[in-house]
């Protein structure tokens, strides 16, 4: 089933949209901060380092633009696939040949894998191409380099080991796009229309980002560099574990399938 | 047709949303709440004493653009979101095949749903002001403080001088009125820009990444000129020359005009057998 799911997604439009909005979102900024009319004698002395040029430190120009669309940039690559199997009545063809259980549990953790993927993809592709542009020269804090104090995410971390924090962000925001993904494919449990599935993420999101205090934003904390507190576990533990047991729980239960 | 069925079908249309308005409503005013103590939260921390001299319309509009329950934030979290799921949910029910052959024209199809526009607009206008003016109001108080020295306003004007200039404009009739003219024309320039982006795309989450992108650009500054969501918002710039609100005013009546013509031919060339 697995191999199905990824053939399903690779001929996906809308999974091909996000990756082609991703590399515009990685690039452009790349393009922008693109060292010109430098000689060699540039990287003699203390240069720009790939860390403070990554757009997501930042925080400002195409990276904004990325934090408003990443929740649908997650959900919109394969979240409303449920709802198109249940509506078009393909689910019955693949339950025909595989357990209902599994097809769930395929399904989410494809699903999770795939909006990860998805929300990583500009930022490990911006990374890349501000490697090629400029050196992977230690971060000091003296140097202008000091764009990660004490308010934000594990700042230890990023002047003595920087790419361990390079990781640990990619992979925080990894988990962010696979849980609005899973909260898609939850929706489509209760919602037909495949539409509405795929912006409901987008609206739960916002909604948090508005309704929460900044420090403790679900932007604020996974988008924007903020310190590491409860209320990101809260969003992971709730986001990941609340729509894999509604998926579980509730697609097995639905006998109109 | 009669001029009277594109009401008719107008009113229908509405009513066709049926409960999802109970839903509409909910994340109104979840996100209403949520934009007055963003205010609080954003200006709080940031410089003490200033947000103690909050006032209503600071809330209602703050002066930075963004903050307050009018300003960029709303048209971004709130408007967007709102208006381009309606858009969808009301194509699918004026577009079934018993609906358009019941109507019979492409023109007076697209006369329904600009009607529709322009009355959900003007609800949502109505509903924008009272709501966020009414609750701002409950927690901080209806006096206008703009009109006094102790305010966000006299604290924020570079050149002290300017404020006995500027009283005469902050009135509370003449914000609201403003903010009533300038978010009725943001909804209404959604509302067709939403329209014309369904005539070509069906599925609405790529209409909200173009709408969300274009209102993101919009707040960077990487265009050289403001052009959305950005320029439809108030600042303290537009209460010092209150004829930057006139350009603003004009401008989205003008680009509202421009997408109702063309999304109008559109409709015209239309074909509903596919």
């Amino acid at each position: 089933m697995l191999e199905m799911e990824w053939k399903r997604v690779s001929i996906r439009p809308a999974f091909w949209l996000a990756i082609v909005a991703g590399v515009v979102l990685a690039v452009v900024p790349a393009i922008l901060t693109w060292p010109q009319h430098v000689t060699e004698d540039y990287y003699y002395t203390y240069p720009r380092s790939a860390f403070i040029s990554w757009f997501y430190l930042e925080g400002a120009g195409l990276y904004y633009i990325y934090a408003l669309l990443v929740p649908l940039l997650a959900s919109i690559a394969f979240a409303d696939s449920h709802a198109e199997d249940a509506n078009t009545g393909f689910i019955k063809n693949i339950l025909t040949k595989v357990e209902k259980k599994k097809y769930f549990l395929v399904r989410y953790v494809f699903n999770f894998v795939i909006g990860g993927v998805v929300a990583v993809f500009p930022l490990i592709l911006n990374f890349l191409l501000e490697m090629a542009a400029y050196p992977l020269i230690e971060n000091n804090y003296y140097f202008g380099m000091n764009l990660v104090q004490d308010g934000n995410l594990l700042p230890g971390l990023f002047y003595e080991r920087p790419f361990a924090y390079v990781l640990v962000v990619v992979l925080l925001i990894f988990l962010l796009g696979g849980m609005l993904a899973s909260l898609g494919l939850a929706f489509s449990l209760l919602v037909k229309n495949r539409y509405i599935v795929l912006i409901l993420p987008l609206l739960v999101f916002m909604a948090l980002d508005v309704l929460v205090p900044f420090s403790h934003s679900i932007s604020a904390v996974f988008l924007y560099n903020g310190s590491w507190n409860f209320a990101g576990t809260t969003y992971l533990a709730v986001g990941i574990f609340g729509s894999f047991i509604w998926c579980i729980v509730q697609g097995y239960k639905h006998e109109t399938i | 047709m009669k001029q009277s069925n594109v009401w008719t079908i107008t009113r229908k249309g509405i009513a066709s949303l049926g409960s999802r308005w109970f839903y509409v409503c909910i994340y109104f005013l979840l996100i209403i709440l949520g934009l007055i103590f963003s205010v609080f939260y954003s200006y709080g921390s940031r410089e003490e004493g200033l947000i103690e001299k909050a006032g209503v319309m600071d809330l209602v509009v703050f002066l930075d653009q963004i903050s307050g329950t009018t300003n960029h934030s709303m048209l971004t979290f709130l408007a967007i979101p709102l208006i381009v799921s309606i858009v969808h949910l009301l194509v699918q029910y004026q577009e079934r095949s018993n609906v358009v052959l019941k109507i019979g024209s492409r023109f007076t199809l697209w006369q329904t749903h600009a009607a529709f526009a322009v009355i959900v607009s003007f609800i949502l206008t109505v509903c924008l002001l009272f709501i966020s003016y009414v609750l701002s109001g409950l927690i901080v108080g209806f006096d206008n403080t703009w009109i006094t020295k102790d305010s966000i306003l006299y604290e924020l004007l570079g050149d002290k001088q300017l404020f006995s200039s500027v009283v005469p404009y902050v009135s509370t009739g003449r914000v609201l009125t403003v903010v009533f003219v300038t978010k009725f024309l943001s909804f209404l320039l959604i509302f067709f820009l939403a329209l014309f982006l369904k005539r070509f795309i069906k599925n609405i989450a790529i209409i909200f990444i173009i709408l969300l992108a274009m209102s993101g650009l919009d707040r960077t500054g990487m265009v050289p000129f403001e052009f959305f969501t950005f320029f439809a918002s108030l600042s303290l710039e537009d209460w010092l020359h209150p004829v930057h609100i006139y350009y603003k005013c004009f401008y989205l009546f003008v680009l509202s005009l421009f997408l109702y013509w063309i999304t109008g031919l559109l409709y015209e060339k239309k074909d509903f057998l596919k």
